[in-house]
């Protein structure tokens, strides 16, 4: 099997002309293709208006995240998770240029630049919708956070991080939200990575390391 | 420079040959010559390739030109497993269970780790087997089309562990050795080691069955100790390489010693066994002991207490070695369940009510006192209820009443059941949305929520089901199903409204024949119902399977869809046969009892005396002979009474038609059933069989046949002896016709079966002999009252003779006996020798037979009453309905007989004993002398003889 791997490799490679886009990755029956991945740091690059790094390591992790992404969207697909309105979309476009202090113009320019149209930030939008709803339905909804919890973290993190900028600590009451939403935020990731994990196991993953040389 | 936006000048695959059909490829990429090539586009192009399932890996790649791009993908295409096998297990375990320990599926994609799992899975199941010392590898082998991979697994299983002392644990009670004992893993007398040198003592050999069975036995030895909550476990088999036994380590808990009793009513041991949980779960809890008082009680109930109370109580020893169970009875009056009736009914007539109840009353045949009790009413009320309401009365109600001492009768019970039938919610109308215009017709005849029509909702599941299961029998994997009920302003009607999600549709490729070594590829290739390009449907390929496993010449045929989680427009289906063993060895024994016996080579007797006739029976036939699936066979019959060897080849399905089928045989035979004589026929037939329809059959015949007598084993008047001892050379067409209506072959209840038979012996290549011979017979079976069935039978006979030589004597018509009239022996109807009284056989028949059959303990065993009349006479024009005999010269009056019968119910069908007397038995003139006596004219020696009044019959099946 390896052998007839590296034939098609070499194969492919001595022959004229060049590679444009290829399969990288797959989960189960779904592709992950080379322009997928780039595509993905792209708009990550987008959202941080950096410069695209489309190295073959940063490819290799955004692999990674694309297939929990496609696990993600198949859960959304088997649940007939309903998408968000289209009204909710707009309004955090909205909000995202009021971040960025751009008006529609600058947005579509800035859009072009990472080699996006308007629709393709709409579609990127609303799968993040999605995901932030679909976490918090499945795992959020079911997480308590204990006090002895958020007592011990109030101790560990807010008094000595407190301690070591010098500053007085805010009291246990006062900081018992953000206490709370942190200790949910972190134990809503990790109910995530283990769900992932799990159906990680459920499904047959490849990475084609080949892509990545 | 980025070939991104230049227009695409060529667009090619390599290698050219690709998994999917290059016709489908070019309708359904996203890309085409002409295009500008797009990123995106080309991303997706390959996921859409992927998603099909058949690559491994997919290339895009371009070269510049000058007017353009030329665009190549480079694929590698998944395998998929094609046959799966293994080679050199031993059984057990066989080599099929190890395929399915593999967990590998034929159909599904090719993969190297799914192999070494497998493998390892079978080892799993070969060291439960005893085989510890076991190695497995695998070959792979890829054909030439459809990216087919052979999977082949070669076991080289070692020798098989033998059981060494078990070592047990935990509180048991009993001796170890006692324990050993039970669970059947010593062999304490092995022959095979005391031959070899060694112990007459040895330890059976492991294998899973053996170790599961040996738990089992130790688990009923201690229930049947009383130990009802023991448990013994199996902790651990431990392998020894050294001398390759397997200890296996038990943990048995024996528990408290339990005893179960009632007061108040006395219950046999073995009904409480047979009745309550706590034996069958072998547990004891409340839930199960609280369950057992239902039991009892609807024991009791039966027995026609219909109050009966039971209560429990439990205690227990103080070491808690032993524990008592007590049930408490109160029967209360025995009662008797007379009736049942139904009022305000009017939709439904009264026996459609009332076969849906299982509350029974009382009858004579089955049970005397009758089946009630408070919970089948309630279950009674519950299904009478469904049937309307599964008829629009959504309101129905039923309200039962218990009548006690019925009609002035203090022990009498009746239940009354008022049904408040309500008012019918109907369809006014039905919308189908969502269906191809193609289909519309199809899916709306399956629908039975039309307008005007009852509502209820499990009407509408049915309708659910039949809609989703036509779309996945024509290739629509995906079809969604949902239903919108809008009730109608007048509350007596709704609207419905079916919306169907019809999905893609799948067709198939072609179909993948693998695993044919003898048989021929058109064999198999006619049996196919589904054909390329035909939807994908599930019930087409259960029908293949069907019809394969119908020529008889498989052990196993499987099949499969490649690919079945690829998004495809259409799909290989893979079929793997596994062709059976081709020869098969037969081997019988039985016997025949009754009024058979008698000298063969004297004259005592011609009624025939009490006798038993043993017999042995050896055949072998070689299936699917040149790959066609013919099957030829030799068998032969040795009794005292019979020797017959024949030869026969069958080509069912012929020409490929299911509805045909073609046999030759060739028959010698030699038989003394019938006391007059012995005869030896050699014959050679034809026969072809065409179904006309289910319950229809016509066999058109040909049969050439040499018959002789041996002139010294003929038994009548001398002068005749010249005639009937002529070899005679007969050919005979026929056809016949059967009608087989019957619900059960073997134990009919209702139905009818006929036959109509008609043949002609032309004296084209025969000896001199020209007639045609006519045998009707009808049967009905009807039903009374459940398991009392009313069976009737005529038959009726005759030969014309168009000759004027005689017809031969083996060719007339002889009966009587078990299976025409039990007034009679074997073959002893009929016309009689004027001097020796032994059965001359005659030219017509006519028969009646009547029984009443019914149960007498339980299903198991049955009993009969029955009433044959008729016989066996010269001619036609004889026949005759008076019931006296005019004189010992005269056989042709109707024969009476009556009796009663027990049946003992079998897997192979029924074991009978029948008695018969018959008031008017013939009576006739025998013989007492001997052949030279005969010969010599003594008539002096005639004696007054008659058929004995009484006869039995000992058989299998029943008599028709």
């Amino acid at each position: 099997m390896r052998a007839a791997i590296a034939c098609f490799v070499l194969l492919a490679s001595l022959a004229q002309g060049e590679t444009l886009d290829r399969v990288s990755a797959r989960v189960g029956k779904d592709a992950i293709t080379d322009s997928a991945l780039r595509r993905h740091l792209r708009m990550e690059a987008f959202f941080a208006r950096a410069t695209a790094d489309l190295t073959s390591a940063s490819r290799r992790k955004a692999a990674e995240r694309l297939i929990d992404q496609i696990l993600i969207r198949r859960e959304l697909e088997l649940n007939r998770f309903a998408p968000p309105a289209a009204r909710d979309v707009e309004a955090q476009i909205g909000l995202l240029m009021k971040s960025r202090q751009e008006d529609a113009t600058a947005l579509g320019a800035s859009l072009e630049h990472y080699g996006f149209s308007l629709d393709d930030l709409r579609a990127e939008i609303l799968y993040q919708i999605m995901l932030l709803r679909f976490v918090e339905f499945r795992f959020s909804a079911g997480i308590l956070v204990a006090d002895s919890e958020i007592e011990t973290a109030y101790r560990q993190e807010v008094v000595s991080e407190a301690q070591q900028r010098n500053v007085p600590p805010p009291t246990a009451e006062d900081a018992r939200e953000s206490i709370v939403k942190l200790l949910t935020y972190r134990k809503t990731n990790a109910a995530l990575e283990q769900w992932l994990a799990q159906a990680r196991q459920q499904v047959k993953i490849q990475v084609f390391e080949e892509a990545f040389r | 420079m980025s070939l991104y936006g230049r227009p695409i000048v060529s667009l090619t695959f390599d290698p050219p040959q690709q998994p999917i059909p290059a016709e489908q490829m070019r309708i359904s990429l996203p890309l085409r010559i002409g295009d500008r090539l797009d990123e995106a586009l080309l991303g997706q192009t390959i996921e859409q390739l992927f998603a099909t399932g058949r690559y491994e890996d997919i290339i895009a790649s371009g070269e510049a030109l000058p007017n353009g791009v030329a665009l190549t993908f480079r694929t590698r295409a998944k395998y998929f497993l094609s046959h799966i096998s293994v080679d050199g297990t031993v059984p057990p375990p066989s080599g099929d269970q190890l395929v399915n320990a593999s967990a590998l599926n034929l159909g599904d994609a090719f993969d190297e780790e799914a192999l070494a799992t497998a493998a390892r899975q079978m080892q799993v199941m070969l060291r439960a087997n005893g085989f510890f010392a076991s190695t497995i590898r695998y070959e792979t082998q890829n054909r030439d089309t459809a990216e087919q991979t052979d999977v082949r697994f070669i076991v080289e299983p070692g020798r098989r562990a033998r059981f060494a002392t078990p070592v047990i644990e935990g509180d048991t009670r009993f001796k170890p050795s006692r324990i050993i004992g039970v669970t059947g893993w010593p062999n304490n007398f092995s022959l095979h080691s005391w031959f070899r040198g060694g112990a007459l003592h040895e330890w059976h050999e492991v294998t899973d069955a053996r170790v599961q069975r040996g738990l089992e036995k130790v688990r009923n030895a201690y229930v049947k100790k009383g130990f009802l909550m023991a448990s013994a476990h199996l902790l651990a088999l431990t392998h020894d390489s050294a001398t390759n036994t397997v200890t296996p380590r038990l943990n048995i808990e024996a528990g408290p010693k339990v005893t179960v009793r009632t007061e108040g009513a006395r219950v046999a041991q073995g009904t409480l066994k047979r009745v309550l949980p706590i034996f069958q779960e072998r547990s004891i809890d409340t839930a199960l002991l609280a369950e057992g008082i239902g039991s009892l009680q609807d024991y009791f109930i039966g027995e026609g207490y219909f109050d009966a109370r039971v209560t429990y109580d439990t205690t227990s020893s103080s070491d808690g070695a032993s524990q008592a169970i007590v049930y408490r009875v109160v029967r209360g009056t025995r009662s008797r369940f007379t009736r049942i009736e139904t009022q305000g009914r009017k939709y439904f007539d009264a026996h459609t009510v009332l076969e849906r109840m299982s509350l029974t009353p009382a009858s004579m045949f089955g049970n005397h006192r009758g089946r009630f009790s408070p919970s089948l009413l309630e279950h009674d009320v519950q299904a009478i209820q469904e049937l309307y309401r599964s008829n629009g009365f959504r309101d129905a109600k039923v309200l039962p009443q218990v009548v006690r001492g019925d009609k002035g009768r203090p022990q009498d019970v009746a239940v009354m059941l008022k049904i408040e039938e309500g008012r019918q919610i109907l369809v006014s109308d039905l919308e189908l949305s969502g269906v191809d215009l193609k289909l519309v017709d199809e899916v709306s005849a399956l629908i039975t929520s039309r307008a005007g029509q009852p509502y209820s909702t499990s009407n509408m599941a049915l309708d659910r089901d039949a809609i989703l299961g036509y779309y996945f029998n024509n290739g629509y994997p995906d079809a969604i199903f949902d239903a919108q009920i809008k009730p109608g302003a007048d509350g007596a009607h709704v609207n419905l409204k079916y919306l169907v999600d019809e999905g893609r549709r799948v067709f198939a490729r072609a179909v993948l024949v693998n695993g044919l070594r003898t048989t021929r590829p058109g064999l198999v290739g006619h049996r196919l119902t589904i054909q390329p390009g035909d939807p994908l449907s599930q019930s087409a390929i259960v029908e293949t399977q069907r019809r394969l496993y119908d020529l008889g010449i498989f052990s196993t045929v499987d099949l499969a869809i490649q690919n079945p989680e690829g998004i495809e427009r259409s799909k290989y289906v893979v079929l793997q046969a596994e062709e059976a063993r081709r020869y098969t060895l037969n081997l019988g024994f039985g016997a025949e009892i009754g009024r058979i016996g008698g000298s063969a080579t004297s004259f005592d007797a011609p009624a025939g005396t009490a006798g038993f006739s043993p017999r042995a029976l050896v055949g072998i036939s070689r299936l699917n002979m040149f790959g066609l699936g013919h099957t030829a066979s030799v068998t032969g019959r040795i009794s005292t009474i019979q020797q017959r060897v024949l030869a026969s080849y069958l080509a069912p399905q012929f020409q490929g038609n299911d509805n045909l089928s073609l046999s030759f045989s060739q028959l010698f035979d030699r038989s003394s059933d019938i006391r007059t004589f012995t005869s030896q026929r050699f014959e050679g037939s034809a026969q072809l069989s065409q179904k006309l329809s289910r319950g229809s059959l016509l066999e058109y015949r040909v049969a050439v046949r040499q018959v002789s007598i041996d002139a010294s084993t003929l038994k009548i008047s001398p002068a005749l002896i010249p005639v009937y001892s002529v070899p005679v050379r007969t050919a005979i067409i026929s056809a016949t016709w059967i009608q087989d209506r019957r619900d059960d072959p073997l134990e009919s209840t209702r139905g009818v079966y006929n036959t109509v038979d008609f043949g002609v012996a032309p004296h084209i290549i025969t000896s001199g002999t020209y007639y045609t011979r006519m045998v009707l017979k009808s049967s009905t079976y009807h039903q009374v009252a459940r398991d009392v069935i009313i069976a009737r039978t005529t038959s009726f006979g005759w030969l014309h003779n168009l000759s004027s030589n005689p017809v031969p004597l083996p060719e007339r018509f002889f009966a009587g006996g078990n299976t025409t009239n039990r007034g009679f022996p074997e073959n002893q109807a009929g016309p009689r020798d004027a001097i020796t009284g032994f059965p001359l056989g005659g030219d017509a028949f006519l028969f009646f037979g009547t029984e009443l059959r019914f149960p007498v303990v339980g299903k198991t065993l049955g009993g009969v009453l029955f009433h044959d009349m008729g016989n066996v006479y010269d001619s036609l024009s004889n026949m005759s309905f008076r019931f006296k005999q005019r004189d010992r010269q005269d056989f042709n009056y109707m024969v009476h007989s009556v009796g009663f019968g027990l049946r003992y119910r079998t897997p192979i069908g029924p074991v009978r004993v029948d008695l018969g007397y018959s008031p008017n038995s013939p009576r006739f003139t025998g013989y007492s002398g001997t052949l030279t006596d005969l010969i010599n004219g003594a008539t002096q020696l005639t004696v007054p003889q008659r058929v004995n009044p009484f006869q039995f019959f000992f058989s299998l099946g029943q008599t028709f």
